[in-house]
């Protein structure tokens, strides 16, 4: 899993620093973006395993850039894990709809977090 | 020569046109004679007068009543026919109740044969020797007969009419009066009337209009003077209609009245027509009602929306910064960072600005949610200008210079001294100076103006040199959570609230806010109020549990926070004190100026002002000069408080034991009250 690539979206600096933080710690290439277009920018010059999405971006939100994402062949199965501090009922149904593969809450659990990406790239790589 | 028809009937009544000679049918003739000879000449004589007749014999009374059974112009009867009578003629004429022009003609005639013939009913009384007498006297008798007719004809008609007006005005639907416009009273009352007026048709008779209303029209004329005018409105022969209030029994009945001056009759009589309007007024007032429910529904549907929409947005604000709390608060605890490295004190920082957030965020939010609620108390003093803004301006000194942004003040000496509660007067300022800050660029500059705002108000403006806000976003600006975008250097830069509890707290006092802006030319934020305040806010009486028992000491504690509050109040309620809350610095003040006390507990993070400033407040009060202040709180560090006159610094969370041996050691005892 070592040297796999993420990106990480989120337009809360620190938040974004956290996360950026953990992914290293655990051997993985980050990007990271604060917004939908700098993502898009991050996209054309790297592709990611994994994109942590946070929902709540200004301008194009997490769930628009699923949406695009997903529906691009080029990026489609690019897995993303919608990362947000929309908790609320509901919430985790518009994050799936969209087409995000999984959903995590805020705050965080930086135990168990690592392993949850860890997991999907495993499973990806049984169906590839 | 022609016959004028005076009145033409239907056979119903019979012929009512007056015989004339030369007439187009002949004359309908029955004449009751003995002597052929007699009826001969009769008809010759009426033939020679110019008469067509159509005549018929009759002698006997048998005779006479089948004749009768057919219409007759005229009857011309002998007086005295053997067996038979003209008496007795005129009996069984007058008996059937026939109209029927009858003359006698007697070959004897006497004056008391005469007198008795007229009397039953006779037109004339003619002798037979004088039978040129004859024609003259048939044309009156028809003349005569003719106008009798008429004149039955009219006074029947008059009678059937009124009958008719009788039962119209009776059983219309509407309430009606007769009313005499020259005497100014009521002549009569319908039955509606009557109803409407809760009264007898004597007692509306000979009232006038206003002794049946109010004092004063709803307009506030007087009714007696509103009414002559309307009455003289009518004699001039205009039927005005108006709206009217009418009373009875005191209660109060709108009308749509309308006198119809009846010139007609001849005297100047009314009809006034009245719609009791009480009905349509009750449905309007029954729609106006489910409308206005349906616009409380789709209000209280909104308002439940924006409320979930308040909780998801909370739920989000909340969790941001925890996330760098806990997040980063784990990767430390854990031992992922070098303890040496200067990682490691960065993400301490990221906790503590994070954790700083998060409390400001909590604040902003109680404060709202006070405001919302009504509970939060404004008390307005009188307050120097300058001062105030100067300490507000003292507090962002250093974040100004960090970003040499100029800060400049304009104050208008004519609203130097207002009455205000200064405490939100400044948090006003702040929140728009520190948005103003945030947003201009290095090298900007900042102005707050205080100036007159017409006579009574004044207006505080802050203007920035800042990026601007664009048309499009100007009307969610002072709504929660609602920041713009402002690009990536957006976010952490407030808690999305402060603009919207700005809003909060001017309104609640009775001003506005707004704001002047254009991109890229700087914003203009301002909020008007009342130069002098009136402290709307309902005054809430303290919050008091009664002792256990009778002359128990009372303790005023000074808490916001509701658990805090519940664990002082049984702590201080088991041991036998009565206890009073204050949940400000401006109710612990008034609470302090009502009563004495025999202690108090004071915790120093307040909604409005801070510990120190509530204990240099209370310090300078003449009331409570000796009671004893226990300050509690998170950070118990004697020197916050150093100069005060403070007994004693309890920890929170508030351990019962030294809470009461601290009351103890003050001298402040009570008994315990008896275990139930």
């Amino acid at each position: 899993m070592a040297g796999e690539r993420i990106l990480i979206v989120d337009d809360n600096a620190t938040n974004l620093k956290l996360v950026a933080y953990l992914m290293r710690a655990n051997g993985y290439e980050v990007d990271t973006a604060l917004h939908a277009e700098a993502a898009l920018e991050a996209l054309r010059n790297h592709r990611p395993d994994v994109i942590l999405m946070d929902i709540q971006l200004p301008g194009i939100d997490g769930l628009e850039l699923t949406r695009r994402l997903k529906a691009d062949p080029a990026t489609h199965d690019i897995v993303i894990i919608a990362v947000t501090a929309y908790a609320m009922k509901g919430d985790q149904d518009k994050a799936l709809a969209a087409g995000c593969d999984d959903y995590i809450t805020k705050p965080i659990d930086t135990r168990t977090l690592p392993e949850t990406i860890a997991r999907h790239l495993a499973g990806r790589e049984v169906l590839s | 020569m022609r016959a004028q028809p005076i009145v033409t009937r239907g056979a119903r009544t019979g012929s009512l046109v007056q015989r004339e000679p030369f007439a187009d049918s002949p004359l309908q003739l029955l004449v009751a004679e003995d002597s052929e000879d007699d009826f001969e000449i009769l008809l010759r004589e009426l033939r020679k007068g110019g008469y067509a007749v159509s005549a018929e014999r009759v002698k006997s009374t048998g005779e006479l009543e089948d004749a009768l059974g057919r219409a007759w112009d005229l009857l011309i009867s002998d007086w005295s026919m053997p067996g038979f009578g003209g008496l007795q003629v005129l009996e069984t004429v007058a008996a059937r109740g026939l109209d029927l022009a009858c003359i006698i003609v007697s070959g004897t005639p006497g004056e008391e044969a005469a007198v008795e013939a007229l009397r039953a009913g006779a037109l004339d009384f003619l002798s037979k020797d004088k039978p040129r007498r004859i024609v003259p006297a048939v044309q009156r008798a028809l003349r005569e007969a003719a106008d009798r007719r008429a004149r039955v004809h009219v006074e029947r008609e008059l009678r059937f009419s009124e009958a008719r007006y009788r039962t119209g005005f009776e059983l219309a639907p509407e309430p009606l009066l007769a009313y005499d416009l020259d005497r100014r009273v009521i002549l009569d009352a319908n039955a509606k009337a009557t109803g409407l007026f809760q009264c007898s048709r004597d007692d509306l008779r000979s009232a006038d209009l206003h002794a049946l209303s109010p004092p004063r029209q709803p307009d506030g004329r007087m009714s007696s003077e509103a009414a002559a005018h309307y009455i003289g409105r009518a004699l001039t022969g205009e039927s005005p209609a108006f709206s009217w209030m009418f009373q009875a029994h005191g209660e109060m009945i709108p009308t749509e009245t309308r006198i119809i001056n009846l010139a007609t009759v001849g005297r100047n009589l009314a009809q006034i027509n009245i719609s009791d309007l009480r009905e349509r007024l009750r449905a309007d007032e029954i729609r106006r009602r489910s409308a206005e429910l349906e616009t409380q529904n789709r209000r209280i549907q909104e308002a439940s929306r924006l409320k979930s929409e308040f909780l998801a947005n909370m739920s989000h604000e909340l969790r941001t910064p925890l996330n760098a709390i806990l997040g980063f608060a784990e990767l430390l605890h854990d031992g992922q960072v070098d303890p040496a490295s200067p990682t490691h004190k960065e993400f301490l920082g990221d906790i503590l600005i994070s954790g700083r957030h998060l409390l400001q965020l909590i604040n902003d939010v109680l404060d709202l949610a006070k405001v919302e609620a009504g509970k939060l108390e404004f008390r307005p003093e009188p307050v120097e200008v300058p001062r105030l803004v100067g300490e507000v301006i003292a507090i962002l000194r250093t974040s100004a210079a960090q970003k040499q942004i100029r800060m400049e003040t304009q104050l208008d000496p004519s609203v130097a001294e207002l009455t205000v509660d200064p405490a939100r007067l400044k948090q006003v300022a702040y929140n728009y100076l520190s948005n103003a800050l945030k947003f201009t660029p290095q090298g900007g500059s900042v102005t707050l103006r205080v100036k007159a705002d017409g006579e009574h108000r004044f207006r505080l403006e802050v203007q920035d040199t800042g990026i601007g806000i664009a048309p499009d976003d100007l009307g969610r600006l002072f709504v929660e959570f609602q920041q713009l975008e402002a690009g990536a250097a957006k976010r952490h830069q407030g808690t999305g609230l402060g603009l919207a509890l700005t809003r909060r707290l001017v309104e609640a006092q009775g001003g506005s806010v707004g704001v002047r802006s254009t991109v890229g030319g700087g914003s203009t934020f301002h909020a008007c109020l009342p130069r002098h305040v009136i402290a709307m806010s309902r005054t809430r009486t303290p919050v008091v549990f009664p002792p256990s028992q009778i002359g128990a000491r009372t303790v005023l504690v000074v808490e916001d926070d509701v658990r805090d509050q519940a664990q002082l109040v049984a702590a201080l309620g088991d041991a036998g004190y009565a206890v009073e809350i204050a949940s400000t610095g401006a109710e612990a003040i008034a609470h302090w100026r009502a009563r004495e006390y025999d202690a108090a507990t004071i915790d120093l993070l307040l909604p409005d002002m801070s510990g120190l400033e509530l204990l240099a407040a209370l310090q300078s009060e003449a009331t409570n000069r000796r009671t004893p202040i226990i300050v509690v709180t998170v950070v118990p560090d004697a020197r916050l408080v150093a100069g005060f006159p403070v007994h004693d610094i309890l920890h929170k969370p508030i351990d019962r034991e030294s809470l009461l041996a601290s009351l103890a050691r003050a001298g402040v005892l009570t008994l315990q009250p008896e275990k139930a």
